[in-house]
């Protein structure tokens, strides 16, 4: 070690100053890239976030989650290029970063999945708030739509929670949707009885109902099966779909008295015994 | 030369326990959190920077760091197609963890098995069924799927089938199955017990029953009910019928079968 004043002549000075002078320099351009980088990553976030709100079809939740991957992407790509300008090899930071991004995808698959089914169902709305549904076999009113899940509940208040990848892909049934439904019902009579005060009955009681409706078609009644025992009568009347069960439970009760009333029987099961 | 390379890693190596242990540390804090998860988590942030810094070390000495990362994202490309499944299960888990479809204690049911929640662990979720048969699940086919929380709503319907006799007196039989319902305290009043004609079925008319309560008193009211409804029935008069078969019996004047023995006692006799 010799004095500090051998190292501090002016000509070494300046030897170090042109050593240090770049890398400081690229050190500060690299914390403006930075700095200017992260602002306007966030400021396109909240561009992103605000512009997509306006679509009729996305909904907070929806251009929020847009608005931060756009920032996110942006901040990755500020991050790399600023630590690249300070002179540090990014070349094995952005490998690594490969890597991190395909094992993060292969393991967010199933979640990416249901998040783009989930933009599907937010965009084209297959069922809204509210309505009555069949989601991947389950039935029930739907709750709450967000990016991930479609949350149902089930007429006995189970709360049921279905990926939104599973319900967009399969088969969706909505019973509201339509306004009304029909009500089907098969009633089966004695092969004795008169099946036309049978059909009349049928017809008579379910125009009574005060749900059920005259249009899209007045409440029919056909023979739509001789069946083993009795002849099997199917009643259809059409109803607002909030009324579908209420029309179908009444009209059971209703009919069912009825026919007792005019002495039409409703026939347990036959079996013949023959003697031989 | 060497020394600031050993300065490098000895300084990063530190770094990395200090970052691991505050990442760890912060998860902790949040409200869904889960120790094991946070955990999970440091470490990997830990080896990231220890990387990192063995790396910037290795490039101080003056070695070619290009091909070593190219070696990694190589190996780390492999590590992540093995790991896929295990990997998609530690992504539901997070996601578990986060959303919360189902707490520790609730009820539910995945894929059609129904169990009580014991633990949600990285990879899997453990439940119990009610005759204690633990059931273990991976994480990526709860999120992935349907999951049926039955105490999520804390309020519950209760649905059961009475049949009755096709002779009796079916607005009778709805008063009685209401009434009997209502006596019970855990039943809400409001919305108040319902019964309609569900089914005209062969034997008997089919009324159902509903009645609202809390989640808890659910599966009691499920098994206390049937008894006082019976007794209710037996003191109205009606009846809950067995099955019904009406049978029509026809003496026929030819039968092969009677034939058949006929010829057969003959055969015997000659």
């Amino acid at each position: 070690m010799g004095k500090i004043s051998e190292y501090m002549t002016p000509e070494k000075l300046t030897g170090y100053w042109e050593i240090i002078l770049p890398s400081v320099s690229n050190i500060a351009i690299g914390l403006v890239i930075l700095i200017i980088g992260m602002w306007f990553a966030k400021r396109i976030g909240n561009i992103v976030k605000k512009n997509a709100g306006k679509a009729p079809n996305i909904d907070a939740t929806l251009a929020n989650f847009l608005g931060s991957i756009a920032k996110y992407a942006l901040t990755v790509v500020v991050v790399v290029a600023a630590i690249t300008k300070m002179g540090i090899e990014a070349s094995s930071l952005v490998a690594m970063l490969g890597a991190a991004t395909l094992a993060i995808g292969l393991a967010l698959q199933g979640t990416l999945g249901n998040v783009a089914a989930g933009v599907m169902l937010m965009l084209f709305r297959p069922y809204k708030i509210g309505d009555y549904v069949a989601v991947a076999g389950e039935e029930g009113v739907v709750h709450d739509v967000n990016i991930f899940t479609t949350i149902l509940t089930s007429l006995d208040n189970i709360k049921i929670i279905i990926a939104n990848g599973e319900a967009w892909g399969s088969t969706i049934q909505n019973f509201t949707s339509m306004g009304v439904r029909r009500v089907d019902v098969d009633y089966g009579i004695h092969y004795d009885d008169n099946i036309d005060k049978a059909i009349k009955i049928m017809k008579d009681v379910s125009a009574a109902h005060p749900s059920v409706l005259s249009k899209p078609d007045t409440p029919w009644a056909k023979v739509v099966k001789l069946n083993d025992s009795s002849v099997d009568i199917q009643n259809r009347v059409w109803c607002s779909a909030d009324d579908y069960w209420d029309v179908m439970f009444d009209l059971n009760k209703s009919i069912k008295e009825a026919f007792d009333k005019n002495g039409i029987t409703i026939p347990y099961p036959h079996q013949v015994e023959i003697d031989g | 030369m060497f020394l600031l390379a050993l300065l490098v890693f000895v300084v990063g190596s530190w770094l990395s326990k200090r970052i691991g242990k505050s990442v760890e540390n912060l998860l902790n804090k949040a409200p869904t959190a889960n120790p094991t998860l946070s955990r999970f988590f440091a470490n990997i942030v830990k080896f990231v920077v220890l990387f990192a810094a063995i790396m910037g070390a290795l490039a101080v000495i003056g070695v070619n760091t290009s091909g070593i990362s190219g070696m990694v994202l190589g190996f780390g490309v492999a590590l992540a197609f093995i790991l896929k499944d295990a990997l998609a299960d530690v992504a539901a888990g997070v996601m578990l963890m986060i959303f919360r479809p189902y707490n520790v204690g609730d009820e539910v049911e995945i894929g059609g098995i129904k169990g009580v929640v014991q633990s949600i662990e990285i990879l899997a979720t453990r439940m119990k069924t009610r005759n204690n048969i633990e059931i273990i699940v991976g994480n990526g086919k709860a999120w992935g799927g349907v999951i049926k929380n039955h105490n999520a709503m804390e309020q519950r319907r209760l649905d059961k089938v009475f049949g009755i006799s096709y002779d009796a007196d079916i607005d009778l039989a709805i008063k009685v199955l209401t009434e009997t319902a209502a006596k019970d305290r855990r039943v809400y009043q409001d919305p108040a017990p319902w019964a309609k004609v569900v089914k005209l079925n062969d034997s008997s008319v089919d009324i159902e029953l509903r009645v609202w309560c809390d989640y808890n008193d659910h599966r009691a009211i499920k098994m206390d009910i049937s008894q006082p409804v019976k007794a209710a029935f037996d003191a109205a008069g009606i009846g809950i019928p067995y099955p019904h078969e009406v049978v029509i019996k026809q003496t026929v004047k030819k039968s092969k079968a009677r034939d058949r023995i006929e010829r057969l006692a003959a055969l015997r006799n000659a």
